[in-house]
């Protein structure tokens, strides 16, 4: 259903859906129906902001969202920014903290629960808007930055947020499905959260489709900024070179045999269901009995990890199948780089850093053409299959016979070097803060207006939630002044703030005049002492 | 979450020529707690009110209630009058160059002193925690063989102004910082 806001025309909301299309027969056409707010060229430079990202999965736990905030926090502090981050505690891990260049960190005492991918926090919702109206008024936030659906503790400051007036953002990092028990609560819950919030962060476009469809916001405030890759970790090491000089020389010799060929396929994944972890046990055989001389690494711990166990043993690949365990993240690169390609088997991906992160190392990449993941790669970089085993072994022999004959690591490095950058994406992110920066303050009664379109019975709920929320905070605003809360010190800004790269030679020239101009000035003061 | 707290510097011997601080400085924060709130005035009157009504047989109550009334109000009377006795109206702590750190916690009742020898002494950090509800600054001093770290300041929280006087005030007598400059204007310097 499309929500409608304040402005829009009547007949843009009786005709409903059917102005926005969805199908993307091309890419060209896509990138018409919408402006998205990121791509709008930057005037000047941004004022600096405050800004909070709230999530509950980050430092200590490790994954596609942690490393997500982690590596934007940085990117914008040395754009002079300042960022703090509010995680759930675990274990002796609670109070505030600092990690590298200034980023602070409040894990916040919250009641959390254990499951399998670390703590998580329940669904109480006005439990946490005295310490989290505390951290925004003692930081003088001004943006708040929600990232993920499943975290509870993202969503609730999403909502906090927006009653005490600042802006809010938010990024969705999965898909969700619209039948199953998971997805119908989140997306109720994210039908509430997301009519409120000013912009949406989206990893790809097909996650973008994904969010607009289930929690019905309008399309107009949804952005597509892609993950990237840290490249100064992920490089090829020439080691890799010289194994594929020697594959590409066997591979050219027509007297050997396609079967004999040599190398090392790599794959670091969760081993659960969602990540295809059964095809991965039903590929593994065909592929050493087709060619007898691969070997397969394959890093990562979970529930299937017996499954993967017992092939080993009934097929007898012991020697072949090499079975790491759980990775530490530093040892992510080192791991990947045993390899000439990387396998992604999973049965739905919003967008696939793994890959990403092989393709930078330097390997072939063979996927499941599920979710975003076609939108990562460029065509020539990796092929994409249906997630089927029949289908995988075929694209995995096309891999070997034919595209590892003129693989070159080192290419494949510079290319995903320049086209993925964390600056990038952290300068597409300030775009989006600079034009939520300069919103109108929505009233109750709007935001009513947009909640009660939520669904017959839920909207008046909803509204009922955000009246209880406005109620709360006032009686905060009187038990505990704000003239009573202790500004926090910032560190000082200059220190981690890096000037911006002279990219072009003019400017390099201009800077060099400048400096002259300065020598020559203090050459004349001293002349004249 | 905190009264407006009076924060007093006494100085305990003459400040030597370069320091406005002398070497043994006694800081010290008071707190505005009275030993009768309003709320005990309230009781108190309506205490005063049922003698009155029952003596005077105005309304006429059972004895029963009567007993029951002015009881349980003499009864929550007594209740804060103990809790409040024991509440900390003064916390100070006095800096001896070269020698040590004591801090002290005067109640209605006790006063309770604790020295700390300089050499045990690992630092002195003003850092922020979680107490009731949101996140305050605090001073604590961090001990050798100790596992938790002491603070001096624990039942009357110093709003950040004044706990940064006080700290740098502690740490240019202890370890010969810069002095901390007297720009609050809430801080009285008091020579004994």
């Amino acid at each position: 259903m499309f929500r409608p806001s304040p402005t829009t025309p009547l007949s843009a909301i009786q005709t409903g859906i059917s102005n926005f299309t969805f199908e993307r027969k091309d890419n060209e056409q896509f990138n018409y129906t919408y402006q998205s707010a990121s791509d709008q060229d930057a005037d000047g430079p941004c004022p600096r902001l405050n800004i909070c990202m709230v999530s509950d999965f980050f430092f200590p736990g490790v994954g596609g969202v942690e490393s997500h905030i982690y590596s934007i926090a940085q990117c914008l502090i040395k754009k002079g920014h300042k960022v703090i981050v509010i995680a759930n505690p675990t274990g002796t891990r609670n109070g505030v903290r600092y990690l590298t260049n200034g980023v602070k960190v409040y894990y916040i005492p919250v009641f959390t629960i254990n499951t399998p991918s670390g703590r998580a926090t329940l669904p109480f919702m006005f439990s946490l808007f005295p310490v989290l109206r505390n951290i925004f008024v003692r930081e003088r936030i001004q943006i708040v930055h929600g990232h993920q659906c499943t975290s509870n503790m993202a969503m609730e400051a999403l909502l906090h947020a927006r009653t005490m007036g600042l802006k809010c953002c938010f990024t969705d990092h999965s898909l969700f499905g619209f039948g199953d028990t998971a997805g119908l609560h989140i997306n109720k819950v994210c039908k509430y959260v997301l009519a409120d919030v000013d912009h949406i962060i989206c990893v790809s476009h097909t996650s973008r489709e994904n969010l607009v469809m289930r929690a019905a916001v309008n399309p107009f405030f949804a952005s597509v900024i892609p993950h990237a890759v840290d490249s100064g970790v992920f490089m090829p090491i020439p080691e890799q070179s010289m194994q594929l000089r020697r594959l590409r020389e066997f591979l050219k010799n027509p007297a050997n045999k396609k079967s004999d060929v040599e190398l090392t396929i790599v794959t670091v994944t969760r081993l659960a269901y969602r990540k295809g972890a059964d095809l991965l046990v039903a590929i593994i055989p065909r592929l050493c009995e087709l060619f007898p001389k691969i070997k397969f690494v394959i890093g990562g711990d979970g529930p299937k990890k017996i499954d993967l166990e017992e092939m080993r043993e009934r097929y007898r690949l012991e020697e072949r199948v090499e079975l790491l365990g759980s990775i530490p993240h530093s040892r992510v690169a080192e791991v990947i780089r045993r390899g000439q390609i990387f396998i992604n088997t999973s049965l739905t991906e919003a967008f696939c850093i793994a890959i990403l992160e092989a393709s930078s190392c330097g390997l072939f990449v063979v996927s499941t053409r599920v979710g975003g993941v076609p939108e990562v790669l460029p065509d020539d970089m990796c092929l994409l299959s249906d997630p089927d085993p029949d289908s995988l072994v075929q694209k995995i022999i096309i891999a070997i016979e034919q595209r590892m004959g003129t693989w070159d690591p080192e290419r494949s490095y510079q290319r995903i070097k320049s086209m993925y950058d964390w600056h990038h994406v952290a300068t597409r992110t300030e775009n989006v803060y600079r034009k939520v920066i300069s919103n109108r303050h929505k009233t109750l009664f709007e935001r009513f207006q947009i909640l009660t379109t939520a669904g017959d019975f839920y909207g008046k709920f909803c509204c009922m939630m955000s009246t209880i929320d406005y109620f709360i905070y006032r009686f905060l605003e009187w038990s505990s002044p704000r003239d009573q809360i202790d500004d926090a010190i910032d560190l000082p800004g200059d220190a981690f703030h890096e000037e911006e790269e002279l990219s072009t030679s003019k400017d390099k020239i201009n800077k060099t005049q400048e400096v002259l101009d300065i020598l020559d000035e203090r050459k004349s003061s001293q002349e004249k002492e | 979450m905190y009264d407006e707290k009076h924060l007093t510097v006494s100085l305990l011997s003459e400040p030597t020529k370069d320091m406005n601080l002398s070497s043994m400085t006694r800081f010290t924060v008071k707190s505005d707690h009275r030993m009768f709130n309003g709320i005990d005035h309230t009781l108190i009157i309506i205490l005063v009110n049922i003698c009155l009504i029952y003596y005077s047989e105005w309304i006429v109550v059972t004895d029963k209630v009567f007993f029951i009334t002015f009881t349980t109000t003499w009864f929550f009377v007594f209740l804060r009058f103990l809790t409040s006795i024991n509440t900390t109206i003064q916390e100070s702590i006095v800096i001896m160059k070269n020698h040590g750190v004591q801090i002290e916690r005067k109640s209605y009742v006790r006063t309770r002193r604790r020295f700390i020898d300089h050499n045990s002494i690992r630092a002195i950090v003003v850092n922020e925690g979680f107490y009731m509800g949101g996140y305050i600054y605090y001073m604590a001093i961090i001990v050798k063989n100790h596992n938790k770290m002491i603070l001096p300041f624990e039942h009357l929280f110093p709003r950040l102004k004044p706990l940064l006087y006080i700290f740098r005030g502690t740490r240019s007598i202890l370890y010969g910082e810069s002095e901390p400059d007297a720009e609050d204007g809430i801080v009285k310097i008091v020579h004994q």
